[in-house]
């Protein structure tokens, strides 16, 4: 469906002409996200306000027009991609912290800012916002309301819904609404707010979001442990935290990551090693330190190889930086992935470990695994070689099984990355028809055009 | 993607699997100084291989639009230190350069035009670190898949006819504008630092903080892409508008993209020095640092260093 010309020219009108294209060379860069989907949108607009963006709705809803809300594209599972056509709205030019206010620990900001800019903000004024996506640098703060994004520190601190205290947002008609509250608590009415976190852009386009904030905890310690198995690693992980102490991050390697990351790592691996873990610990100086204490000899007792902890700031970034570069190496092994981010109660983590290895053993193909165990987060990635339709098949079976493996053991199939186009035919697997209905509903209620990120979520 | 038919991209053909190997993450954005200064993902790095991608496999046509995209890039290659899936972007540009031109699409995109008033003296075509101009039929002309947009002939130049049009706040009107602009209406302002896109910021990406957070900021950072190009007159503009001092920042001698960057802006500033020192000012206040790729840590120690040492000194009188 082409957009008809006056439909553009009245876009043109609303931003101005120079922040709206529908120039092939230019639509092709807004087709895509991080899935390698790609799609072409009818128009791509950049709105530099939140009135800006309800007149584009408004125009939108009035013309049965489908709208994509984009901040960075670096989704893992399609949301941006605007699979029915439309016009991509790109929050880029909303790039305003608009206020940090360290008396209150909240920040109110844009969708457009990108989340490591918001770190590096609040953390001059000593305070903390926790949620790290490992692609903290280029995704914005609206994708990361958009897919409720986690990250290693989610195991003390919470996934982003954890910091949204209130939204302002257009819905798909152009009404402005505002949601939540400015205050630690609050109750009043349904939670708007936690409805639209994690809505994957189909219920409004978030405009303006107040963040809540910590202080800046006083010290961190970093600490790498390997084990010669991936059973007694993931074993220590929910042995450590039953020991009371919560570490702000609980990552973990098994052996086929290690392969790949060891030319990053600063420090050689011992020969045995078939598992890393990376753990931090924060808060004040003297917890820091005995629950340091305690993390070392538990893992002493469950047969770690090796313990070493960073002894400066540079040492533990370094261990981070390889930690990040993981995930976009694994092409080295083969050149297409599937990657999937289930989540398993804690204590089940030894038996999706061990249930992983039999579906790889049966399908022959290289799974790698890596992710925040201490919340029982694995990002499990199935290798293969797109050109090889028995590979690929095989992969897909592997999917099915990971899934039904994920489900069994109480899980779920998407802990941060959400559902968007890819996981759309597994979502029935572990949402009940009933449930399914009602979240159907309450798509049509904000909805009944289908015109905010339409074909998303629900097949 | 599947090339369609025969292709026209007879050099981009050979980099068919790199551009598949791109996984899109993103990660090479955040260190474009195009896309930081347009917000436009046409102009990141990730989108320029999209590009190359749709051109090879015919999804694209070459049009002017799309050669202009693929002939933008300042060639400081800080995307191909970021991409982890080892994806040689600037060979990738490159190559789809050839193949451009070959059809007769020349960008410019960054790259450097002569004006009709070069006096033909020679003195870009010496300079070029990457053999890129050349006296030919029309004059003083450039190679445009050689010339790496490092802004060299532009500062050589003494007749002004070396220009790179497209210079995405990178030339010297810009930066002289900016700073300016920064030092006026900044009554704690100190310091002006100039840093090429290697030694690089630590600063904020792409975000903007309110008024009230960066009313008493004491220095703003401009990249000026290679400290090969920075120019007298740009160096002194700060001090006539009440700067305390100038910081550049370089990368080490050995590790600069365009040969002898590091080594120009240092002669350079060797001279300025001595201007100032002419004038009774101190020539502490105008220094060049090396820093090497993405040490945002050692760039920050730097400039605070270099703040500590102004106030000690105290404004000019
Ligand atoms: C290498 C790599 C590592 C990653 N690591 C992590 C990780 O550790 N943890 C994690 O959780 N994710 C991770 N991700 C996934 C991704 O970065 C996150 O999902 C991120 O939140 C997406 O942000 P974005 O700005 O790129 O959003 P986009 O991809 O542009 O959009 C994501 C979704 O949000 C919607 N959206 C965007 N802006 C708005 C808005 N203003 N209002 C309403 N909806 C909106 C979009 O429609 C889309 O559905 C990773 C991705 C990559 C490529
Ligand atoms: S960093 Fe590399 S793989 Fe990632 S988008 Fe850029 S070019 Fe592609
Ligand atoms: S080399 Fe530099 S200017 Fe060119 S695309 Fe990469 S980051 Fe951008
Ligand atoms: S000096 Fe630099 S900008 Fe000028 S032609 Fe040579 S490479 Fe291009």
């Amino acid at each position: 469906m082409a957009m008809c010309a006056s439909v553009y020219r009245h876009l043109q009108k609303l931003v101005g002409k120079e922040y709206v294209t529908r120039n092939k060379e230019d639509l092709l860069c807004y087709s895509y996200d991080a899935t390698g989907t790609s799609c072409l949108p009818d128009a791509v607009v950049f709105p530099a306000s939140e009135t800006q963006v309800a007149d584009i709705m408004k125009l939108a809803w009035e013309k049965r027009l489908p709208i994509i809300p984009r901040g960075s594209g670096s989704g893992m599972t399609g949301g941006a991609v605007p699979i029915q056509g439309g016009v991509v709205l790109v929050t880029t030019r909303m790039n305003n912290i608009i206020a940090i206010d360290p008396e209150n620990f909240t920040a109110t900001v844009e969708p457009g800012v990108i989340v490591s800019d918001l770190h590096k903000a609040v953390e001059e004024r000593g305070l903390f916002y926790p949620p790290d996506p490992a692609s903290a640098a280029i995704c914005s703060i609206g994708g990361n309301i958009g897919e409720c994004a986690g990250g290693p520190r989610a195991v003390k601190y919470g996934v982003t819904r954890e910091y949204v205290l209130g939204l302002r947002a257009v819905l798909p008609c152009g009404d402005i609404i505002k949601t939540g509250v400015s205050t630690a608590k609050g109750v009043a009415g349904y939670d708007l707010t936690r409805l639209i976190v994690g809505s994957e852009g189909t219920l409004a386009l978030v405009t303006q979001i107040i963040l809540k904030l910590l202080p800046k905890p006083e010290c961190v310690s970093t600490l790498a442990v390997c084990f010669d198995d991936m059973h007694k690693a993931a074993k220590a992980v929910s042995g450590i935290m039953r020991l009371a102490v919560i570490p702000r991050c609980v990552e973990y390697l098994d052996e086929a990551s290690l392969g790949l990351v060891k030319d990053h790592l600063r420090f050689a691996l011992p020969d045995q090693a078939r598992a890393l873990l990376i753990l931090e610990v924060d808060g004040d100086a003297r917890t820091v330190k005995t629950q340091t204490d305690l993390i070392m000899d538990f893992c002493k007792k469950s047969m770690a190889l090796d313990i070493r902890m960073a002894q400066d700031q540079t040492e533990a970034a370094a261990l981070w930086e390889a930690r990040k570069a993981l995930s976009p190496i694994l092409y080295k092994i083969a050149n297409q992935k599937i990657n999937e981010d289930i989540v398993v109660p804690i204590s089940r983590i030894p038996d999706m470990v061990a249930r992983i290895k039999k579906i790889q053993q049966a399908s022959g193909l290289t799974i790698v695994s890596f992710g925040h165990a201490g919340d029982g987060n694995i990002h499990c990635n199935i290798m293969y070689d797109k050109q090889n339709a028995s590979q690929a098949k095989q992969a897909q079976k592997a999917v099915d099984q990971l899934f039904e493996a994920t489900l069994e053991l109480g899980g779920t199939i998407t802990g941060e990355h959400g559902v968007g186009l890819t996981k759309m035919a597994y979502l029935s697997l572990e949402i009940g028809p009933v449930e399914l209905d009602l979240m159907k509903k309450i798509k049509a209620v904000f909805d009944s055009r289908q015109i905010l990120n339409p074909g998303k979520i629900f097949a | 993607m599947e090339t369609k038919e025969k292709t026209r991209f007879k050099h981009l053909e050979k980099w068919e699997s790199t551009l598949s190997a791109c996984i899109r993450c993103g990660y090479c954005f955040e260190h474009c100084p195009m896309f930081k200064y347009t917000g436009w993902e046409s102009d990141a790095p990730r989108a320029k291989i999209i590009t190359a991608f749709g051109l090879l496999s015919g999804e694209l046509e070459p049009t002017e639009m799309a050669a202009d995209k693929i002939f933008n890039c300042f060639y400081c290659k800080r995307c191909e230190a970021a991409c982890s899936s080892g994806v040689t972007l600037t060979e990738v540009f490159t190559d789809a350069k050839k193949d451009l031109v070959e059809m007769g699409l020349r960008g410019p995109g960054t790259t450097s035009v002569t004006y009709l008033n070069c006096a033909r003296c020679l003195a870009c075509v010496k300079a070029c670190p990457h053999e890129a101009r050349f006296h030919g039929e029309d004059g003083i002309e450039t190679d445009p898949v050689k010339c790496q947009a490092c802004g060299i002939c532009v500062e050589v130049c003494p007749a002004g006819a070396a220009k790179i049009e497209h210079n995405f706040g990178t030339g010297r009107e810009d930066l002289i504008t900016e700073s300016t602009q920064f030092l006026s209406t900044h009554a704690s302002a100190k310091a002006i630092v100039f840093a090429c896109n290697w030694s690089y910021y630590p600063d904020m990406q792409a975000s903007r903080l309110p008024e009230s957070e960066t009313h008493d900021k004491d220095y703003e950072i401009y990249v000026n892409m290679c400290a090969g190009r920075l120019e007298s007159q740009l160096l002194m503009a700060p001090f006539l508008h009440k700067a305390w001092g100038v910081l550049v920042a370089a990368c080490p001698e050995d590790e600069c993209q365009h040969k002898n960057g590091n080594t120009r802006a240092k002669k350079l500033i060797q001279g300025l020095q001595s201007t100032l020192e002419r004038v009774n000012i101190d020539p502490a206040r105008l220094q060049v640092v090396e820093i090497p790729a993405g040490d945002k840590t050692l760039f920050q120690a730097e400039i605070d260093t270099f703040i500590d040492r102004l106030n000690a000194m105290g404004p000019i009188r």
